[in-house]
């Protein structure tokens, strides 16, 4: 599931994992409407961004670790300082990737997340 | 921290951007200051509005075609206006946020706000003074407008 508000990021997402033969169950453009998804689509892991409108990355970590804490939150963000990536960590995140990312870059950090589980 | 400190934090956050998402590299030329921000608006701008232990605003602003060779470098094609707004919005999102890796967690930026055109009279914090650092890639240019001050 690929959470972020910009629709491009989104579709960049999808692209590059779709290329990886990971298949995406749903897209969300804020963490309202991820959470509000969430139950319906049960991925195995999320890619979330931070800053968005009417939920924030942070805090649907949150609200998604009260719903099911097995899921692997990938956070990709542009908040490049240390205490927002400890921050999503201790919340529950998986990962951390930092925007501009490349395809390579996006596709090793999701193929980390789920090793233990191919 | 220094004003051209906090200049070549953008100045390289630019450069980073385009080398990460694109196959050509971006050439960042010599930033300069303006009176007016308006002087320096292209067809696509994005903004974000600082807080914390700075204030004020970034803006990056470029060309349509410019954002139309962006969007096909990523292997997304389209010339459709709100997908180049949408672009304009996180490259600007994306050299804000990179920014605290400098600033740390109390720089806070706000959400894109997108503009197309040249909206008439563009206002900017006063006391801030406006950095313009000029970017090329494959042949267009591009602004990012730094009007920021230390809270």
């Amino acid at each position: 599931m690929v959470v972020d508000d910009s629709a491009i990021v989104r579709e960049k997402i999808a692209k590059i994992l779709e290329n990886e033969e990971f298949e995406i169950v749903g897209t969300a453009k804020n963490g309202l409407e991820a959470v509000e998804q969430y139950g319906q689509l049960k991925p195995t892991v999320m890619t979330l961004d931070i800053t968005m409108p009417l939920m924030d990355g942070l805090e649907t970590i949150q609200a998604i670790m009260d719903i099911d804490d097995t899921v692997r939150i990938l956070v990709i963000s542009a908040l490049a300082d240390k205490a927002t990536l400890i921050n999503a960590m201790k919340m529950g995140a998986y990962g951390f990737l930092c925007k501009p990312f490349s395809d390579a870059d996006l596709a090793e950090a999701v193929e980390e997340l789920v090793e233990d589980l191919l | 921290m220094s004003q051209e400190q906090n200049l070549t934090v953008f100045v390289d956050g630019i450069a980073n951007y385009f080398n990460s998402t694109t196959s050509s590299e971006a050439s960042v030329g010599t930033p300069f200051l303006s009176k007016d921000v308006n002087d320096n608006i292209s067809d696509f701008t994005g903004v974000i509005g600082i807080s914390g232990n700075h204030k004020g605003s970034i803006f990056f602003s470029a060309p349509r075609r410019m954002l139309s060779h962006v969007l096909s470098s990523m292997g997304l094609i389209s010339t459709k206006d709100d997908k180049l707004m949408d672009l304009v919005g996180e490259i600007s999102n994306t050299l804000a946020g990179n920014a605290r890796r400098e600033f740390g967690e109390n720089f806070n930026i706000t959400v894109p706000i997108t503009l197309q055109g040249k909206p008439d009279g563009l206002s900017v914090s006063e006391v801030a003074s406006i950095y313009v650092i000029p970017m090329e890639w494959e042949g267009m240019r591009a602004n990012l407008i730094i009007n920021i001050e230390e809270s």
